[in-house]
């Protein structure tokens, strides 16, 4: 009984395809377009006529048809445009698309909006150049930004001169350089052409209301990669930051988290009217900045006003700026600072830990900020509070998981099992970083010329940093400053704190060298621990203070066995 | 002339070329190392006259090893025989007592073996591993973004420091003991004299 039942099932089935293909191939198409003319030639993918008009089953055919339905093959796309403001508006497929021939007459945006003033979009210039209309009214979910600069024949750019410090990525300042170097070898004749490619879900989802600014220049903005490509004699490509094509804008979320916006300030405490927020309305919180600031260089006839260098919007407060994002404050004005600071050793590596106002303005405080970061093969990531909520939970208070004796002060020990600690718990290779940073900041800037000596404000045993320094941790709101141990930098193993060598704390001074003498014997092993690299100094002091000694000793066996 | 030559003229510029760099290069890098000494009143012309004495010291040694390599001195020279470790107690004991007695050096330096055993370890430790350490370090030092994987490679620039300084520690050591040596032979100044006419009393 099964058997036969299935036999029949068979049977009826095999009916159905027959019934279906034969349906669909029983018109040819030459027999339609022997009447329909026009339409020889037509193409929609590889479809036949009697795939869309599917009412026609003889030939000839009713008068009256059915308008073939597109969302009958079409479905996901249908699904989709019907979200579009274009399918509110009774804008059907045809409208846009010539369903007999894909590739003629196809519509795009400009033919039905050919005169958008796009009145309130900033740069628009250079907005509608770089993107198409559905970077903004389209659901973008990827963009990608391509530099090109054509060297011509030379070989004037090299990776190695690009990427100075060889971690793959050109910033900021590196950017900087490679623009003065083209102007300088180039003298203007390339053209650095810069690509922004956006990858949109589906082109049917058009929105009348573009995203906001916000979706692409923020933080987590859509461009999260950038390639630059240089074509010389040699092509070569090499990662840089998107940040530097499409910069941050405040946002509304973004200010309620900045100092301004926690401190309970509004838009129009600042924005009285359309016109550029002048340094009057900052003097009515900043007087007695203002007063230090008015008699310098800057503010002479008022040539620099506060928010050329001060962003109220920055979710970062100038204490949390790295000391490279601090140089790129003053290099806004300053574009030729590398040029102009080619007297320094090493120039580019200064910048990387210092800020302009660590030497031009010698009157703030200077400090040596530390942090946490993992190490990858390729940079170095500073952790976030989210990695430390992720491991110590919300409530935890970090400082004193660290601090784990109390006294309100980092030690080499202490900080040593945090970060060996944080290792395990993150299988990943943590490090600490570092930088010397402006804890206090006086506002005169107007110190130049400062080539003489001014080495040695720095690379001393008694540097004024060496008393300030900070271990600085990511919280909720913020940040952390913790003072650390002075002595925990000559002692430090390598492992952990790799990048920071400014010579002075490595070297002896004469009160290490009292300390240990004058300390208790059983303090002594301690001591020495705790000297570090400085052991060096004082290996080489002791053993040339020997060596004298023993050449003293064999003069004067010389003379008297001599006689 | 009187006695054997045993420096020959090339050997003896480098010499003194050699130690006039090394003696700029310890005066320089001994402001760098400790800045209250104030040698030269520009810190920054220090450093760049310490750096260009380093470069300097790097084609010294270049040009010495080459010449001992194409001359064959280096087997001659500087090889540690069997016979040189034996008489090595004998060394340290003249240095030790013998001299005081005004006993006659155990090793009588020839054209073809000048050294001691003493002194052909010395020496070989000195050109053959700390000043090509201390120039190579040195040379790391110069453009430290250009050789930023090399330094991370050795360990970071701490470790970099203490290589550099811990050798220019050794060069202090050997060049005061070397100093005070060349005091040693049979007047005060025949070492001296020698190295400057090729001529050994």
């Amino acid at each position: 009984m099964i058997y036969k039942r299935y036999i029949t099932v068979c049977l009826l089935f095999t009916a159905f395809i027959f019934y279906n293909l034969l349906s669909f191939a029983s018109i040819l198409n030459e027999d339609c377009l022997g009447c329909h003319e026009k339409f020889t030639g037509f193409n929609h993918g590889k479809a036949n006529c009697n795939e869309c008009h599917r009412d026609i089953t003889s030939i000839p055919h009713d008068e009256k048809l059915k308008k073939p339905l597109c969302n009958t093959c079409h479905r996901p796309t249908d699904e989709y445009y019907k979200k579009s403001i274009h399918s509110f508006k009774k804008i059907n497929c045809k409208d846009c698309h010539n369903t007999h021939f894909l590739n003629k007459d196809k519509k795009t945006c400009i033919h039905c909006h050919p005169n958008v003033t796009h009145k309130t979009l900033p740069a628009k210039e250079k907005h509608l150049n770089a993107v198409d209309c559905l970077a903004c009214h389209g659901k973008a979910k990827a963009g990608n930004i391509n530099i090109q600069i054509n060297t011509g024949k030379k070989d004037v750019i090299k990776l190695k001169d690009i990427d100075r410090d060889g971690n793959n990525l050109i910033d900021f300042i590196e950017w900087d350089i490679l623009l003065n170097t083209i102007n300088k070898e180039l003298k203007g004749k390339t053209e650095i052409i810069k690509n922004y490619d956006i990858k949109t879900d589906n082109p049917h989802i058009v929105n009348k209301k573009s995203v906001s600014c916000n979706f692409c220049h923020s933080e987590d903005g859509l461009f999260r990669y950038a390639r630059l490509i240089i074509k010389g004699k040699k092509t070569f490509e090499i990662n840089i930051d998107p940040k530097i094509f499409v910069h941050e804008l405040p946002s509304i979320e973004d200010y309620k988290k900045t100092i301004h916006g926690k401190k309970g300030i509004i838009c129009s405490d600042c924005h009285i009217s359309d016109k550029p927020v002048s340094d009057r309305i900052c003097l009515k919180c900043h007087e007695d900045i203002y007063d230090v600031y008015k008699k310098t260089a800057h503010a002479k006839d008022g040539a620099t006003k506060c928010t050329d260098c001060h962003n109220p919007h920055k979710i970062k407060t100038y204490k949390e700026l790295s000391a490279s994002e601090r140089v790129m404050v003053c290099a806004r004005c300053h574009k030729d600072y590398i040029d102009k600071h080619k007297w320094l050793p090493n120039t580019v590596l200064h910048f990387k830990y210092l800020e302009c106002s660590s030497c031009h303005s010698p009157e703030s405080k200077k400090g040596m900020l530390f942090s946490l970061a993992v190490k990858g093969e390729k940079d170095t990531k500073a952790l976030s509070y989210v990695d430390f909520e992720k491991i110590f939970g919300s409530k935890a208070d970090i400082g004193n998981i660290i601090d784990s004796n109390g006294d309100n002060t980092i030690s080499m020990d202490e900080l040593i099992f945090f970060v060996n600690s944080l290792r395990k718990k993150l299988n990943k290779d943590v490090v600490v970083t570092s930088s010397i940073a402006v804890t206090e900041v006086h506002h005169n800037y107007s110190e130049k010329n400062l080539k003489s000596k001014v080495c040695t404000e720095c690379h001393m045993t008694d540097a004024p940093f060496y008393n300030y320094m900070y271990l600085a941790l990511p919280q909720k709101d913020g940040m952390l400053f913790i003072p650390v141990k002075g002595t925990i930098l000559s002692a430090i193993p390598t492992s952990i704190f790799i990048d920071l060598c400014i010579i002075g704390e490595t070297k002896i001074k004469h009160d290490d060298i009292k300390a240990f003498f004058n300390a208790d014997f059983r303090e002594k092993p301690k001591i020495l621990k705790e000297l570090g690299f400085k052991l060096i100094d004082f290996m080489g002091i002791t053993i040339i203070f020997f060596i004298f000694a023993g050449i003293l000793v064999h003069i004067l066996l010389r003379i008297v066995v001599k006689k | 002339m009187k006695g054997t030559y045993i420096h020959p003229l090339p050997i003896r510029i480098w010499h003194w070329i050699n130690a006039f760099i090394v003696i700029v290069l310890i005066i320089t890098g001994l402001q760098l190392r400790i800045p209250y000494i104030s040698i030269f009143e520009n810190y920054r012309s220090v450093i760049l006259i310490h750096k260009y004495f380093g470069y300097a010291m790097t084609i010294s040694f270049l040009f010495w090893f080459f010449y001992y390599m194409i001359t064959g001195g280096f087997k001659k020279h500087y090889l540690l025989k069997i016979t040189d470790i034996k008489a090595i107690p004998n060394q340290v004991k003249y240095y030790m007592y013998g001299i005081f007695k005004g006993k006659k050096n155990p090793h009588t330096p020839s054209k073809d073996n000048k050294f001691n055993a003493m002194q052909k370890i010395t020496y070989a430790t000195i050109m053959l591993i700390f000043t090509p350490v201390i120039s190579f370090t040195g040379i790391l030092f110069s453009d430290i973004l250009y050789f930023f994987t090399w330094i991370n490679v050795i360990g970071g620039l701490r470790v970099l420091d203490a290589i550099h300084v811990i050798s220019a520690y050794i060069f202090v050591f050997y060049l005061i003991v070397h100093l005070y040596m060349s005091t040693l032979g049979k007047k005060i100044y025949s070492h001296t004299k020698s190295m400057i006419t090729g001529y050994e009393d």
